[in-house]
């Protein structure tokens, strides 16, 4: 019988080989057809550094010599002179020599004004090293011709409404979303209804400033089915609700400074090279984490953390003054929303 | 707005960029709208070919229908070809094609009829080969591709379909070079012998009823004798190019042909016991109403074993084994012979199952078909309709004339390929074999089980129920299999998983 055996280990391991083979053909391909489809780069791609003229073409350097000092490769030099008009610097020479330069984007964090960068652009190969020993000109053109640029201090910046008239466009920020870092990761988490992982950090201001936005369009688009706290006095108060689904129920005082809908910034999505312009729904930019921050004192800046999709109304903390309705809800108000997603998607570390 | 040039360039960078100024200069306002800035021209490759308009040559959106007209023209032209052969040039001799004037008026197998066409013949076959393989190796580059999740040839033609032809110039252009320490004679003779040894199976190999170069009595013996030409010429390549690569892959070559041509000759002969005949026509005839793979199920498996041994195609490439030795036998040889080898071999892929199908899947004969099924309307075919096919299963046309003969030469051609993608399947799965294994599965593994086979043959061909028993056990086998397979699929691999997801790097 063994014989018998061993056919058929042989026989089955085949099968199951070539059922693999077979499966594979379906699957889809990964080459990259390189000179025609560009690749999609991340905004923090060091590939090539560029110097950064304001919208009025001066300079944004300052000559403070701290990336000549700082260069590990030593392929910075520069040049300055006293400003005739004002105080400070002028440049005068600003090289970098892009051949021996190892791209480790030291000056770029050791910039103050942020007037390096570190761009997207690799496509430097070339037959003549010469061009790659770029001077201020050659840097302030990859600059010009920079789409978007990131440096530490300021984070992804676009150029936009270049024009034959206005070769040097304006410089706008990126939106918060196409940041690099933590926050606009953890909110597209929590925007698919996954849980974020427990971390000390802090979100950094400007996207707290724009969470009161988050939290009244989500008041807006999807009612929940429970009344709303009652706030008997004008006690500052923020409260923070997880339910089913998570939600915020945001009051303030009276006399509490409140910012307008209508004229906070909504983050617009900027065209990216060789990409089709992005539908953008409102459901997008709902954000499920909830903080809301008055001015004294903060009672509750709590992420939503629901792990069970049928848990109870839990009040993280309350104010004394604050009633939480029955479970019953009136009628007339808006009914209960469908969860949002059944299957909770956690978050896990790539790898 | 191209970059400037520097201080310090050296007097030949500077003409090397006034050269390239001068040569890929473009006037970038007048091209782009100023969107973006564009980058100095002179920079990239990328930007030189959209220069020349090139980047609009992406293949991705090159089409699906470009693609597969590209394809399909290539296999319409190895049919085309066959139609050629054996139903235009004869027609053409004797006055046969319907314009009155055409034609040289001969009499059907006169003299000189049997000259012209006898001397026509190897043309035609060496026409239809040389397509037929440029189709395998495209093919099979392409296969391969896919498999390893890659796009194989994709630029020269619409989807890569021209690329084979390209190669075949190339390979033809290049200089006809014999190293200095070789036997020249038998250097210049080995690529010879191998191709012809495979190029002869195209005598005796029936597309269709009367569609067949020389119908021998005994085309079986030509079959197994031409096959075994092929290691004489594999073996005096490898010795005489004075070359240790060469020649170790010669003898493992030698070695493994001899070996397998023994299960090969057998399970070939037991359908000539079967059948009652040598000639394959008659053997093909034999399966009107059953193919011979049901009740000789185990030559079937052994013929399929050994033709992959005999083509020398993975996991039996352990003449030209890439890893171990150089290229094997033809480590010496460039250009055209060693063209000769490589069209040798992917003719071969074709032959041996196109082989496989004469003697054991029914050859150009496709399921017989009740006559009752036919619809009871008169068409210009006759006086019934038959959707299905008429006699058999997808042809139709009155015998004997050309729709029916081009129908069953196309599902001859069809099978054919089947058993070239299965071979190509099993050269992307199944890993090398190790000499010794090689040997021990041939002389312990199949040649018993090919006597055993032939000695069940015998038996049916006495006792014509074992045949059926046996037809009904292995199709019972096969159909539970596949119904298994249906219903209860393998469960999803790692790969069909993650396979929505595209690596970035």
């Amino acid at each position: 019988m063994s014989l018998l055996q061993d056919i058929w280990t042989a026989v089955s391991g085949i099968g199951k080989g070539m059922t693999k083979t077979y499966d594979e053909q379906f699957d889809p391909v990964f080459t990259e057809l390189y000179p025609f489809e560009m690749p999609k780069l991340p905004p923090v791609s060091v590939q090539s550094l560029a110097l950064i003229q304001n919208e009025d073409g001066s300079d944004r350097c300052v000559s403070c010599l701290a990336c000549e000092k700082v260069c590990p490769s030593q392929v910075i030099t520069i040049e300055r002179k006293k400003n005739p008009a004002g105080k400070g610097f002028v440049l005068e020479r600003f090289d970098i020599d892009l051949v021996n330069c190892m791209y480790c984007a030291a000056c770029v964090e050791s910039c103050p004004a942020s007037a390096i960068v570190t761009i997207q652009d690799f496509e430097m190969s070339t037959p003549n090293l010469q061009t790659l020993k770029a001077d201020k000109n050659f840097l302030d053109f990859q600059g010009l011709r920079a789409q978007q640029w990131y440096s530490p201090k300021i984070g992804v910046e676009y150029r936009e409404g270049v024009s034959q008239d206005n070769i040097h466009g304006a410089i706008v920020k990126a939106p918060m979303d196409e940041q690099p870092g933590g926050l606009a990761a953890m909110e597209k988490i929590l925007a698919e209804g996954g849980e974020l992982p427990v971390s000390s950090a802090r979100a950094p201001m400007h996207a707290m400033a724009e969470l009161p936005v988050a939290v009244f369009e989500m008041l807006k688009l999807e009612p929940v089915g429970r009344t709303l706290p009652a706030v008997t006095s004008s006690a500052e108060v923020a409260v923070v609700v997880a339910s089913s689904q998570p939600v915020a129920v945001v009051t303030a005082a009276p006399n509490e400074v409140t910012v307008p809908v209508s004229t906070l910034p909504k983050s617009k999505k900027i065209k990216r090279w060789g990409e089709a312009p992005a539908e953008e729904s409102a459901a997008t930019q709902a954000v499920s984490s909830v903080a809301v921050v008055s001015s004294e004192p903060v009672i509750a800046v709590a992420p939503v953390v629901s792990s069970e999709p049928a848990a109870p109304v839990v009040v993280v903390e309350v104010a004394p003054s604050v009633q939480v309705a029955p479970e019953s809800a009136p009628a007339g108000v808006a009914p209960e929303a469908a969860p949002r997603s059944s299957k909770i998607k956690r978050w896990e570390p790539k790898n | 707005m191209s970059a400037p040039v520097r201080d310090n360039a050296s007097k030949q960078s500077k003409r090397d960029l006034e050269t390239q100024n001068a040569l890929f200069k473009v006037n970038v306002d007048a091209r782009l709208p100023l969107e973006r800035i564009a980058a100095p021209t002179d920079r990239h490759y990328r930007m030189r070919m959209a220069h020349h308009g090139l980047l609009n040559a992406n293949p991705r959106k090159s089409g699906v229908l470009n693609a597969v007209i590209g394809y399909a023209a290539l296999f319409g032209a190895a049919h085309i070809v066959l139609i050629l052969a054996f139903q235009v040039i004869p027609a053409l001799l004797t006055n046969g094609l319907p314009f009155p004037w055409t034609g040289f008026g001969l009499e059907r197998n006169s003299f000189w009829f049997n000259v012209i066409y006898g001397l026509l013949s190897p043309i035609l076959a060496f026409l239809f080969v040389a397509v037929v393989a440029l189709i395998n190796i495209l093919m099979l580059r392409k296969y391969l591709a896919k498999v390893q999740n890659r796009f194989g040839p994709l630029h020269n033609g619409p989807s890569g379909s021209l690329q084979t032809v390209y190669d075949a110039l190339k390979l033809v252009s290049k200089e006809d070079y014999t190293p200095k320490m070789v036997e020249e004679t038998i250097f210049t003779l080995a690529p010879v012998l191998v191709f012809v040894s495979a190029f002869v199976l195209m005598a005796v190999i029936p597309f269709a009823p009367g569609w067949v170069f020389a119908n021998v009595e005994a085309g079986a013996v030509l079959i197994i004798a031409a096959g075994t030409l092929g290691s004489y010429g594999v073996l005096l390549a490898g010795w005489s190019t004075n070359n240790k690569f060469g020649l170790i892959g010669g003898m493992r070559a030698a070695a493994q042909l001899v070996s397998y041509e023994v299960p090969l000759s057998i399970s070939l002969l037991s359908v000539c016991v079967y059948a009652g005949s040598m000639n394959l026509t008659q053997i093909v005839n034999a399966q009107q109403q059953i193919w011979f793979a049901l009740p000789l199920f185990i030559p079937f498996v052994v013929y399929l074993i050994a033709g992959l041994a005999e083509i020398k195609m993975s996991p039996f490439d352990l003449p030209e084994a890439e890893s171990e030795l150089v290229a094997g036998f033809n480590t010496e040889y460039g250009g055209m012979r060693f063209g000769f080898f490589f069209v040798a071999e992917f003719a071969e892929l074709y032959l041996l199952p196109a082989v496989l199908a004469i003697f054991f899947l029914g050859g150009w004969h496709m399921l017989p078909l009740p006559e009752t099924l036919g619809i009871p309307i008169n068409t210009f075919l006759g006086d019934r309709l038959h959707l299905l096919g008429y006699k058999e299963l997808f042809i139709y046309g009155a015998d004997g004339s050309i729709w029916r003969n081009a129908l069953y030469s196309f599902w001859f051609l069809v099978k054919g390929a089947l058993g070239v993608y299965f071979y190509m399947w099993i050269r992307a799965t199944l890993p090398r074999f190790r000499d010794d294994q090689l040997m021990e599965l041939c002389w312990k593994g199949l040649i018993p089980l090919a006597l055993i086979g032939l000695m069940l043959a015998a038996f049916s061909k006495l006792v014509p129920a074992i045949g059926a028993m046996l037809s009904v056990l292995v199709g019972g086998a096969f159909l539970v299999l596949v119904i298994r397979g249906a219903l209860f699929p393998a469960s999803k691999t790692a790969s069909s998983v993650a396979g929505s997801s595209k690596v970035t790097p």
